[in-house]
C-alpha cells in the first residue's frame, strides 16, 4: 500500500515537472533594451499538411515607438527573418494599423505600447520530425528623441501530432481579436489617377455609404514615394471625394499603382481603415 | 479693352513662373545657391563651387545611421576619394539647437578630428532652413551638384538600411555609382533613391 502512494506522489511530481519544463520550452519569451518579447502559437501540437497561427507579441517601452512596413520619411520598419524547418513556410505579416506620426513638415507610422504580428505558417505534409523549432530573428529601430537598434532571437518548439490539433484557445482569441482590427480590403475598386504630376484617390460619395467622415488619410505602402508630411487635400467634386497626393523628391517618376491604407475617421475618432490596391490611371 | 487683356495675360504669366521657381527642388533643375558658416566660423557658398562637382551629406554625429558610416570608416573613405578628384563634399548639420546632433563647434572639431572626417567643410544650418530647402530628411541623405550647378541625384548613399557597420562592405554605394559615372563622362546611372536613417532634427 505504501509503495503505491509513493509511486503516485512520485508520478504527480514527474508530471508537473514535466509540464513547467514543457511550459517554459513552448513560452518563447525574451527581453531587450526597449521590448518585452513573447512568441506565441495559436496552437499546442501541429500537423503535418496543415497551417497554424505564430505571433510576435511585443511591448515597448514607454514613450518610444518602432515603425510601419512603410516607416515614413525616416526611421526603419520591423525586419524579420525566419528560421523555419525544411518546408515550411510563413506567409506575409499582418500588420496592425499604424499611428501616423507629423513632425517638422515629415511624417512616420509608428507603433507604440505594444503590438502583435501575426503570421500564418504552413507545415508541409511529409513533415516526419517529432517536434519543429519555429525560429526568428527581429531588427527593429526603437526611437524616442533618439533612435537605437534593437534586436533579438527567439524561438518556439512545438511538437507535431498526426491527430487533430490542439488549439491553443486563449491565444486563438486574442490572434483573432487582433485579425478583426486589421485593414478590410475595400469592396469596390476606387480610381487613381495621375495628371501633370499630382496624383489623386478618387473616391465616390457611394463609398462612403451616406457616412460622413471628419479626415480621410492614405498611408502607402511604398517606400520613399509619397510627400507624407504633405497635407492630403480633399477637393469635393461632382460625387465623388478627391484626395490628392503629392510625390516626394525621391519618386523616379510615378508608380504605377496605388496600394496602402485608406483611414477614415468619423467626428467621433472612430476608425474605418480599408486595404487598398488600384492601378493609377495617367491622364496627363 | 484689349491693353487690359493683354495686361492680364502677362500678369498671369509672371505669376505663374513665380509660382513654378517657388516650388520645391527637383532632379535635373537648377540646385538653389545658400551660404552657412563652417565649424570654424568661415562663411561658405554653393555658388563658391560652380565649374565642379558638389556632395552635400546631411549629418548627425548622434545618429546610429551615421555613425555606421563613420565607425566602418565608410564616409571618410568616400571623401578623400573625391575631393581628391576635384569634388566638393559639404557636409550639413541641420539639427536645432538642444536637438541630437547639434553641438558647439569645439565640440565639432573634436568629433572631426576623432573620426578622421576628410570632407571639404562641415556646415551649421542650425535653422534648418537649406535643410528643408533640399528637402533633407534623413542623415544620412544626399545630393550631388553637377558642376553647371543642377542637381543630378538625390537620396540614399548605399542599398542596406541598416545601422550595422559590417553592411557597408555589402552594399552598393549610390554615391560612388553616380560620381564614378558622371567623373568618366558617362551616364548617369540613377537619379534618386530612397534615404534612410534618423529623420533631422529639426526644430519642432
Amino acid at each position: 500500500m505504501t509503495l503505491n502512494i509513493h509511486r503516485t506522489k512520485r508520478l504527480i511530481l514527474f508530471a508537473a515537472a514535466l509540464l513547467m519544463f514543457s511550459y517554459t520550452l513552448h513560452a518563447g519569451k525574451t527581453k531587450t533594451k526597449f521590448l518585452e518579447v513573447e512568441f506565441l502559437s495559436d496552437v499546442k501540437s501541429i500537423i503535418p499538411g496543415s497551417s497554424f497561427r505564430i505571433g510576435l507579441s511585443l511591448e515597448i517601452k514607454k514613450g518610444w515607438h518602432t515603425y510601419w512596413r512603410n516607416p515614413g520619411d525616416a526611421g526603419m520598419e520591423i525586419k524579420l527573418d525566419w528560421d523555419l524547418p525544411e518546408g515550411f513556410n510563413a506567409g506575409e505579416i499582418k500588420w496592425p494599423v499604424p499611428e501616423k506620426l507629423p513632425f517638422a513638415g515629415m511624417a512616420n507610422y509608428i507603433y507604440e505600447d505594444e503590438l502583435v504580428l501575426i503570421s500564418d505558417i504552413y507545415v508541409p505534409p511529409g513533415f516526419s520530425s517529432e517536434t519543429a523549432v519555429i525560429g526568428l530573428k527581429a531588427n527593429l529601430l526603437v526611437c524616442k528623441e533618439k533612435c537605437l537598434p534593437d534586436s533579438f532571437s527567439i524561438r518556439k518548439t512545438l511538437p507535431v501530432s498526426t491527430k487533430s490539433t490542439e488549439i491553443d484557445k486563449s491565444i486563438a482569441a486574442l490572434f483573432d481579436n487582433i485579425e478583426s482590427g486589421l485593414p478590410e480590403k475595400a469592396a469596390f475598386q476606387l480610381n487613381a489617377e495621375i495628371l501633370n504630376g499630382s496624383i489623386s484617390l478618387l473616391i465616390p460619395h457611394d463609398f462612403l455609404e451616406g457616412k460622413s467622415f471628419d479626415s480621410i488619410e492614405f498611408y502607402p505602402y511604398y517606400k520613399g514615394i509619397f510627400d507624407h508630411g504633405a497635407e492630403q487635400e480633399i477637393i469635393n467634386e461632382e460625387g465623388s471625394y478627391k484626395l490628392m497626393l503629392t510625390l516626394g523628391l525621391f519618386a523616379d517618376g510615378p508608380p504605377s499603382r496605388l496600394n496602402g491604407l485608406l483611414i477614415l475617421l468619423d467626428k467621433n475618432k472612430n476608425k474605418k481603415v480599408l486595404e487598398i490596391d488600384v492601378p493609377i490611371i495617367n491622364k496627363s | 479693352m484689349k491693353i487690359t487683356r493683354i495686361f492680364m495675360a502677362i500678369l498671369i504669366i509672371i505669376f505663374a513662373s513665380v509660382g513654378m521657381q517657388a516650388g520645391a527642388i527637383a532632379i535635373d533643375k537648377a540646385a538653389p545657391d545658400f551660404t552657412l558658416l563652417d565649424h570654424k566660423g568661415k562663411e561658405v557658398k554653393l555658388s563658391d563651387f560652380k565649374g565642379k562637382y558638389v556632395v552635400l551629406e546631411w549629418i548627425n554625429f548622434g545618429c546610429p545611421f551615421v555613425k555606421k558610416h563613420y565607425k566602418s570608416k565608410n564616409m571618410q573613405m568616400l571623401q578623400e576619394k573625391y575631393t581628391g578628384k576635384d569634388v566638393v563634399w559639404l557636409s550639413i548639420c541641420s539639427s536645432a539647437p538642444g536637438n541630437q546632433g547639434h553641438f558647439e563647434n569645439s565640440r565639432i572639431g573634436e568629433l572631426i578630428n576623432n573620426f578622421g572626417y576628410k570632407g571639404s567643410h562641415y556646415l551649421i544650418d542650425e535653422s534648418g532652413e537649406i535643410g528643408k530647402l533640399y528637402g533633407a530628411k534623413t542623415t544620412p541623405d544626399m545630393r550631388i551638384i553637377n558642376p553647371e550647378g543642377i542637381l543630378i541625384y538625390a537620396g540614399a548613399i548605399d542599398n542596406i538600411v541598416s545601422t550595422k557597420p559590417d553592411d557597408v562592405k555589402d552594399a552598393e554605394n549610390y554615391v560612388a555609382k553616380v560620381l564614378d559615372a558622371v567623373l568618366a563622362g558617362e551616364e548617369r546611372p540613377m537619379k534618386v533613391s530612397k534615404p534612410y536613417g534618423c529623420s533631422v532634427k529639426y526644430a519642432k
